[in-house]
Parts: C-alpha cells; sequence; structure tokens
C-alpha cells in the first residue's frame, strides 16, 4: 500500500473550497473572482490569503487579505497573464505572523467555472475563449493535449459542442483532421503521450499507417480516418434527420 | 522598420532556413519574411525598432524591446509564438552562432518560438525580454553573455516557472553568482552538481516551497535561511558558517 507522509503539515485547498468564475467584462481580458467556502476553523484567522493566476511564463499574484476577513481586490483583471490557453488558479494561505511567510495551506491548478470541461482525461476538452470572429480553434499551445477553443461570444457554446448535432456535425471532422496534422508534422515525437492516444484513435477508423515523410500519403491517411470518423457517427445523417425534425 | 509580426508560413520559412543552416548549407538570412505580406502580418500599434542595431549582451536587447514598449499594451501578444519569433529574424545574424566563419544556429525553438512548454524557456527574445521587463537590472547576471551565448543558468532557471514568480530568489541568484567585476558569472555558478552551484540553489529553492511562500519573502529573509554550502558564492553576503559560530 502506497503511504503518504506529510512532514510539513500543510493543508490542501481543495476545489470545492474555492470556486473560481469569470464575470461579465467589457474589458479586452478577463476578470476572475472566487466564491469562498474555507474551513476557516482551521487556520488562523490572520493568515493570509492569495490567488495566483498563471499561463505558461505569465504568472501573477493576487492579495485576497486574510482567512478571518477575506477582500477581494479591486483589480482582478487578468492582464500581463497569456491569455492564449487556460488560465490556471494557485491557492495559497500563509502566517507572516513569524518571520519567513509560513506556508499553511495550498491549492493547485484550478480552473474557472465553464472555461474547461474539467475532464482532463478527455482527449479533447472544450473551453471558451476570445478569438475575434473565429468561431472554434484547436489550441495545441497548452503543453498537453490539443484543446477545442469555443468563441465566448456563442452563447452556451460548450453545451452545444457536446450536445448540438449542427455543431458536432461541422466541427468535429475539421478538428480531427487538424489535430492529425499536427501530430504528423509539428509535433512527431511519438514518446508524447497526445501523440499515443491520437494515433491509437485514428487507427480506430483506418486499418493502416501513416508515412509522415511522405506528405501526399499522410494527407490521404488522413482523409480516410475522418471519412472513417464521419461514417462511424453518421455526421450526415445526423444533421440531416436534426433538420428535418426541426 | 516598423513592428510586424510572422504568421505560420513566415515561421515555417524561417524554421526551415534554420534547419538548412545546421546541415551545413549556407543561406543569406530571409529578412524578405520580415515585412512581406505572405509571411508577416500588421500588429495592432504602430512602433519601429532599428534593425541594424548591434547589442553586446542579451541583457542589451531586453533593455532595448522594455524601453521600445514602455507605452505599448502588449497583452494581446503575449506568448504570441509569430510576434516574438519576428525579432528573433530580425537580429538573428547576432544572435546565431558563427564558427570558422560559417553561420552554426542552435535548435530552431530558440528561434521560433515553440508550442513546446519544455522549449519555450529557450526562445532568445521572447524569455530575454520577459526578464529585463520583470527584473529590470537584476535580471543583467542570466543575460551578460554576447548575444550568441544561451545561457545555460537562464534556461535552467526559466524552466521553473514557479521561482520566476519570486524576486526575492531571482535578485539573491544575482548577488551569489554575478561577478560585477568581470561582468559575467563567478567560477562555478553554472556546474551541475558542486556544492553552491546554480543547481544546487534551485534544487535549495524548490524545497523550501514546500514551506515558505517564497514570493513574499525578501531578499535579506530569504539570504539568512541560505544554507553554508553556498558560503564560496557569498561574497558581499555575510557567511553562514561565520553567523552560526556567533
Amino acid at each position: 500500500m502506497q503511504r503518504t507522509f506529510n512532514y510539513t503539515g500543510r493543508k490542501r485547498v481543495e476545489q470545492k473550497h474555492a470556486q473560481f468564475h469569470f464575470e461579465d467584462s467589457a474589458l479586452n481580458v478577463p476578470v476572475f473572482n472566487v466564491q469562498w467556502n474555507l474551513e476557516s476553523e482551521d487556520y488562523n484567522p490572520a493568515a493570509k490569503l492569495y490567488v495566483e493566476a498563471r499561463h505558461k511564463e505569465t504568472r501573477k499574484r493576487f492579495d485576497f487579505g486574510t482567512v478571518g476577513k477575506i477582500v477581494p481586490p479591486l483589480d482582478r483583471r487578468l492582464d500581463g497573464i497569456d491569455l492564449s490557453g487556460p488560465t490556471l488558479f494557485d491557492v495559497l494561505i500563509v502566517d507572516e505572523s513569524g518571520q519567513h511567510g509560513l506556508l499553511v495551506a495550498s491549492g493547485r491548478e484550478f480552473r474557472a467555472d465553464g472555461d474547461d470541461d474539467k475532464n482532463r482525461t478527455s482527449m479533447l476538452s472544450v473551453r471558451k475563449e476570445a478569438i475575434g470572429q473565429l468561431t472554434w480553434k484547436v489550441n495545441f499551445e497548452s503543453g498537453d493535449l490539443p484543446e477545442l477553443c469555443i468563441s465566448n461570444q456563442i452563447a452556451n457554446g460548450i453545451e452545444k459542442m457536446r450536445t448540438d448535432p449542427h455543431f458536432q456535425a461541422l466541427v468535429f471532422p475539421a478538428a480531427l483532421r487538424e489535430i492529425l496534422m499536427f501530430y504528423l508534422w509539428d509535433n512527431t515525437d511519438e514518446d508524447d503521450p497526445g501523440f499515443q492516444r491520437w494515433m491509437a484513435f485514428a487507427l480506430m477508423y483506418t486499418d493502416t499507417k501513416p508515412d509522415a515523410g511522405d506528405p501526399v500519403d499522410a494527407i490521404a491517411w488522413i482523409d480516410d480516418v475522418v471519412t472513417g470518423f464521419a461514417e462511424s457517427f453518421k455526421l450526415t445523417d445526423m444533421l440531416v434527420n436534426v433538420d428535418r425534425e426541426d | 522598420m516598423k513592428i510586424r509580426k510572422l504568421n505560420d508560413l513566415g515561421m515555417k520559412e524561417f524554421e526551415y532556413f534554420v534547419l538548412n543552416l545546421r546541415k551545413g548549407n549556407s543561406q543569406n538570412t530571409p529578412h524578405h519574411l520580415l515585412d512581406a505580406p505572405p509571411y508577416s502580418e500588421e500588429v495592432n500599434f504602430d512602433i519601429e525598432i532599428e534593425i541594424d542595431r548591434t547589442f553586446n549582451s542579451r541583457y542589451e536587447i531586453g533593455a532595448y524591446l522594455v524601453d521600445t514598449f514602455k507605452n505599448t499594451d502588449l497583452q494581446k501578444y503575449l506568448g504570441d509564438r509569430g510576434f516574438w519569433t519576428w525579432f528573433a529574424l530580425v537580429w538573428f545574424d547576432q544572435l546565431c552562432p558563427i564558427k570558422n566563419r560559417v553561420k552554426k544556429p542552435s535548435m530552431p525553438y530558440n528561434y521560433v518560438l515553440s508550442h513546446n512548454y519544455l522549449h519555450r524557456p529557450r526562445h532568445a527574445i521572447y524569455m530575454t525580454w520577459q526578464l529585463v521587463d520583470r527584473y529590470g537590472e537584476d535580471a543583467r547576471f542570466l543575460l551578460c553573455k554576447p548575444p550568441t551565448t544561451r545561457g545555460e543558468m537562464t534556461e535552467v532557471l526559466m524552466a521553473r516557472q514557479s521561482i520566476l514568480s519570486s524576486k526575492a530568489v531571482i535578485q539573491l541568484a544575482s548577488k551569489l553568482y554575478f561577478d560585477p567585476s568581470s561582468g559575467g558569472f563567478k567560477k562555478g555558478s553554472a556546474a551541475r552538481k558542486s556544492a553552491g552551484c546554480v543547481a544546487r540553489y534551485i534544487s535549495w529553492i524548490q524545497q523550501l516551497q514546500l514551506t515558505f511562500d517564497i514570493f513574499s519573502i525578501t531578499t535579506d529573509e530569504l539570504a539568512q535561511l541560505l544554507p553554508a554550502e553556498f558560503d564560496r558564492f557569498r561574497t558581499d553576503l555575510p557567511s553562514k558558517k561565520l553567523q552560526l559560530a556567533k
């Protein structure tokens, strides 16, 4: 049995203790807020409460007062943060009564509600993003699996992508094509977990393996996969039937 | 020249050029990509840069860019691959090492900002700008070498994003490892395993992060916690052994 030792005595802040969300804002950059539900009796009320927002190399700290008196900072804009991917939030509770700030509790990598479907076991998470007049795009820059970004101007965009046959039939084949091209041209590291998962997925729809060194063969292979995928889910039938029902 | 950004085609061409040089082929730097519409596009501000400016160190490049953008909102271009890659192409001839009068570039991700988060800290321009923008003069020790020289120490530090958020960590590293008289690193700083080297400093910081909030700690407070193994680099700081003896 695996055992974990916690010599520091530091507590863990969980997502249920800090629900992040974005506020409606007319600004160019998103503004976040937090619904706190800390188990306050566990901490010294004077302990400081910080939130750190980050993405890739960019990071910004926000002072939320103390555990006993939480005061959100007036400026909660994510300016200075690289917004090309999902913003992650860390929570830190720090005892500053001593000589050095002692880390009493922390929680890492929280995401704001609606920013992501949070299911990182899924091969293609879906999230909202400000992408101008683009309706959707695939983001490969998270350092993880690809993400499907839906324009944040589309109401209930994430839900539509999950349930609306129009969205699914029109977006998924094109997104699949883009992802396979990425793994055959840009990120050909066969040890990359994303490469392995997407290639395994693709091989469900074709019997052959691609020749990444031959662009013509690779394009033909991607065509086979996307066609097989569309056949498997009967995407055109699905779209036609929904329109008939409407 | 007016600042622009490379598009996907421009980045591909630039990467192809770097790979071509690495194969031993000789080729003129494709500066035409910088302002040719098929390869580059306008940005949303109107600023000119001196493409013929000569820099003695990467710090000078960073300081020049920070000064250039001092009144500009760069939010949209944080992490933008085409934007930062454009500058690497502008000054490629200064960034590329030359051996026996032949250009010998390092890996493409040193010039073309990568999707891959493991490679991003190695970009010659984006990381340089970030360090100087964030730490100003304190970043000089990391960027004091000629523009052609990639700093092993810089890349080791930049690869640890959480460390970057702490001004105290960077300032103390500057005090420990920078030799103002030579304008370079103190001997032994960049060693891999010996006592007190940068790699050991990072290990120590990572251990410290489990207990302390390294963001709110001051440089003096951090120096007080520094173990004795760093004594050989504490030339302007009191020796830990002496402190203990007292």
